[in-house]
């Protein structure tokens, strides 16, 4: 094979080169705007982080503002991590936070109106989790449910489960729950409490599975090309049941942080986390690997998220009043990903000019 | 004006890039009149519809339909307007509506500023299937509980109540059976008795033969002859479409002594299914083994069954002496199957990643073992280059590659496997010639140097010629030939699959 046939067959990398070594202005600016990309999400968590802190220097930059915003938001970490595994097969979970919201309640509930010891009554909540994300599996997987209907339909369900079995009113225990248990939400570890590092140890997990091991290939194989994954191999109905189900029981140890922390349980509690997880997630898939669902992303957006309110609260006045959150949350995740989207779509449009060209003008014979 | 043909194309020229589709074709189709248009796969039959039809420009020549002059620019909409429609293989109808209402859609909803006038939506049906010589038409019936000939005749009979004075049908008969076909013929002939002009694409002759009054052979993107149906034999249609064979052709490689006579590694007895069969094949280490027809002729079903996509309804397979029956493509590569999609964007390339995760997009290892990136990345480039993708950097998103790129990667995704046996299908399906004949190289010595069976599914018959060994020709889901290396020539694959 000489150099010339080479060129003569691949068209595509010869232009690339030719338009680098004749613009390299061009090719700069676009590294540049790459960059800028790849870490917005990082860019904008440090100017927060420094904004936030030159204006309430007294409040925002303390040692306690900072460890209580990482501790406070790991449960919802937790969350985004779940619903980043399923969607990264393509599937969508809204009863996630409602997994966890059940979950908090079966553990209070269980030790207190059962009379379970703790670790009796953990096991037992989170074997419902992973019922819950069985039902979702077999929705989804066997009777074919589109998964945002399906697990539509779990969320409805697991709301009238909780309200059942807590008839709708907060337990509060009368003597306090054994310290083994509550130290779960409450113990601090270098002044962070336990359920960030649980999230900080899931996250290196998953990014471990999702990096090195061929079950992660087979995860963004499935999401990426359901149809070559299965002709490469793969089976996809299990992977994408398997996600479930491990998502299912993510999201429940987050219940059982969440009732650690709380030590009482009322009905929904923790089902309102399905929110700023997504937020997320989504706003974690337009940085460091743009344009897929990632952990690092994951991690820093939520966090990015977090501290963004904690600041804006800490500005006072209307800053501090309750619609702040959601709107924020909401308005973030919508310019980012709008930007994001646009931003691939152009530069696709760039780097597939040429093969576009081809496409068109080969192989369009009859076949 | 009535003495103007209903098509009148002349000197008709498309090029698409480096390919001649169409090299100056002249297509001449007179009113009422059933013409027939012949030709190989390639032979610049679609690219003529696609001109015909107002989809594409071309790049020369003159199109008159009925008169009307078309530019060179032109559109759906003009073609219709001129009174010409197209019945493609997909038909275009709405399964859950009903027979007047999707014959509405393609007209308009018979109105007069008031709402729609149900009872004028099915006269109108009613007549433009009386025309076509449907006694008692049920319009209210829905088109998805219809027998595939009666939907085409829906489509044709909502062309008539566009106005439609010609029709162009490419391939209507390819899905059908044999009654059905015998139903659909009946009406366009009552149709063409009507003054209407109708242009059959098929690649089945003995329809053409039957029902046509003229006949053109297409080849090499012109026209090679047009006959009077009475004045011409089966015989006469096949040498105007296979043409001279080309002299100079190379010479069939050598196929080493020890290899030639070695037993097949992968049988199969009378196996059916899916449309096929039962076909009797024999696959041997080191050869490429060959299964091609004509679009419509099963050939693509034959892996589809071998890997257990599809439902086997008789026979059995062996490989390597025993029974084998895989589930699915899970099972084929425990057993040493590898499998390269006919449909490389919608089976095969994953868009979203990297070169790297497409190569090894299910990895061999069990799903616990971890692997090194590092190495993994180094191992990547050295595989990339053995596949000769350009450029081979792993990291890089696949979908920047060429279309031949992509498909080495997907050949190479197979073949980091090291197979036994190598199924690949449409491996060069509208990709550059330099990648075709890289990918025919990359065949032959992955065969010669490893003794895997290679087992080439195509369409494409001068890749069966030049790539094959050895050549199973399927016809309407039967084998019809066997050829071996030494009888293999594209002139012998068109003869033995046209019939």
């Amino acid at each position: 094979m000489s150099v010339r046939e080479h060129a003569g067959a691949d068209p595509a990398p010869e232009v690339v080169v030719t338009t680098s070594a004749r613009r390299p202005g061009r090719e700069n600016r676009q590294q540049l705007s790459n960059f800028l990309w790849k870490y917005s999400v990082p860019i904008l968590f440090l100017v927060i982080l420094i904004g936030a802190s030159l204006l309430r220097p007294e409040t925002f930059a303390t040692y306690t503002n900072i460890t209580a915003v990482l501790s406070i938001q790991a449960l919802v970490l937790i969350i985004a991590l779940a619903g980043m595994l399923e969607m990264l097969t393509g599937e969508f979970d809204l009863s996630l936070a409602n997994n966890t919201a059940l979950v908090a309640a079966l553990t209070i509930g269980l030790q207190v109106k059962q009379d379970l010891s703790w670790p009796l009554a953990i096991g037992l909540a989170l074997l419902a989790s992973i019922a819950v994300g069985a039902l979702n599996a077999f929705l989804v997987v066997v009777m074919k449910v589109s998964s945002f209907v399906a697990t539509l339909g779990t969320y409805t369900l697991l709301s009238g489960v909780w309200i059942w079995y807590l008839g709708n009113q907060a337990i509060v225990p009368e003597e306090p729950l054994p310290t083994g248990f509550t130290n779960l939400g409450r113990h601090t570890i270098l002044g962070l409490t336990v359920p960030f590092w649980v999230a900080i140890g899931l996250a290196i997990v998953i990014f471990a599975v999702l990096k090195w091991l061929p079950l992660g290939r087979r995860i963004h194989a499935v999401g990426a090309n359901r149809r070559a994954a299965e002709l490469a191999g793969v089976r996809p109905r299990h992977i994408v049941a398997g996600t479930l189900v491990v998502a299912a029981l993510i999201a429940g140890i987050a219940g059982v942080l969440l009732a650690a922390q709380y030590g009482g349980a009322s009905p929904g509690a923790g089902s309102a986390l399905i929110f700023p997880a997504f937020a997320g997630v989504f706003l974690g898939a337009t940085t460091i690997d743009p344009g897929r669902f990632n952990v690092l992303g994951t991690v820093l957006a939520v966090y990015t998220l977090a501290f963004m309110v904690a600041g804006l609260q800490q500005l006072g006045g209307i800053w501090s009043e309750a619609w702040v959150t959601p709107t924020f949350n909401g308005l973030t995740v919508i310019v980012a990903v709008s930007l994001s989207a646009w931003a691939f779509s152009f530069r696709e449009k760039r780097a597939g000019k040429d093969s576009l060209a081809r496409l068109s003008t080969e192989g369009e014979d009859e076949r | 004006m009535t003495s103007d043909p209903a098509i009148d194309a002349r000197d008709v020229v498309r090029v698409y890039g480096a390919t001649t589709a169409l090299a100056g074709a002249d297509f001449s189709v007179r009113r009422g009149e059933i013409h027939g248009l012949l030709g190989e796969n390639g032979a610049g039959k679609s690219t003529l519809v696609r001109i015909l039809s107002g989809i594409e420009a071309r790049d020369r020549g003159q199109v008159r339909i009925l008169g009307t002059d078309l530019p060179r620019h032109t559109s759906p909409r003009d073609v219709m307007d001129a009174g010409a429609a197209f019945i493609h293989q997909d038909l275009g109808l709405v399964e859950d509506m009903s027979v007047a209402e999707n014959i509405a859609l393609g007209t308009t909803y018979v109105t007069t500023r008031r709402p729609i006038s149900y009872a004028q939506v099915r006269r109108q049906a009613e007549d433009a299937l009386r025309e076509l010589g449907v006694e008692n038409p049920d319009v209210d019936v829905m088109v998805g509980r219809l027998p595939l000939a009666s939907r085409t005749l829906v489509a044709i009979a909502r062309a008539l109540a566009g106005r439609a004075r010609v029709l162009v049908l490419d391939e209507p008969t390819a899905a059908m059976q044999g009654g059905e076909v015998d139903t659909l013929f009946r009406h366009l002939r009552a149709l063409a008795d009507a003054g209407v002009a109708c242009v059959l694409i098929s690649h089945r002759m003995d329809e053409i033969m039957r029902l046509c009054d003229r006949v053109t052979v297409f080849r090499n993107g012109a026209d090679v002859g047009t006959r009077e149906m009475g004045r011409t034999d089966r015989a006469e249609l096949v040498s105007l479409i296979i043409g001279t064979p080309e002299a100079g052709a190379p010479p069939p490689e050598t196929v080493p002594a020890d290899t030639r006579s070695a037993e097949p590694v992968l049988t199969l007895r009378g196996l059916s299914g899916d449309g096929v069969g039962p076909i009797d094949l024999d696959i041997r280490p080191g050869e490429v083994t060959v299964i091609t027809g004509l679009a419509d002729s099963g050939h693509l079903a034959v892996p589809s069954l071998v890997l257990g996509l599809e439902p086997i309804a008789g026979g059995r397979m062996t490989l390597s002496g025993r029974p084998f029956a895989p589930r699915g493509i899970s099972d084929c590569r425990a057993a040493g199957i590898g499998y390269v999609p006919p449909d490389r964007l919608a089976d095969g390339v994953a868009t979203g990643l990297t070169i790297m995760e497409n190569l090894y997009l299910n990895p061999a290892r069990p799903w616990w073992k971890p692997a090194s990136i590092a190495r993994a990345r180094r191992q990547c480039a050295e595989d990339l280059k053995r596949f000769r993708v350009h450029p081979p950097e792993p990291m890089r998103s696949i979908a920047t590659l060429s279309g031949g790129n992509q498909q080495k990667v997907l050949l190479g995704r197979a073949l980091v496997d090291d197979p036994r046996v190598f199924i690949c299908c449409e491996p060069t399906a509208g990709i550059d010639v330099g990648a075709k004949r890289q990918i025919h190289g990359l065949l032959r010595s992955v065969c010669r140097s490893t003794g895997m069976a290679v087992v080439l599914v195509t369409s494409d018959f001068e890749e069966a010629a030049d790539v094959g060994d050895r050549a199973y020709v399927l016809n309407r889901g039967r084998l019809v030939a066997q050829l071996s290396k030494h009888e293999l020539s594209t002139a012998a694959v068109t003869a033995k699959s046209f019939g």
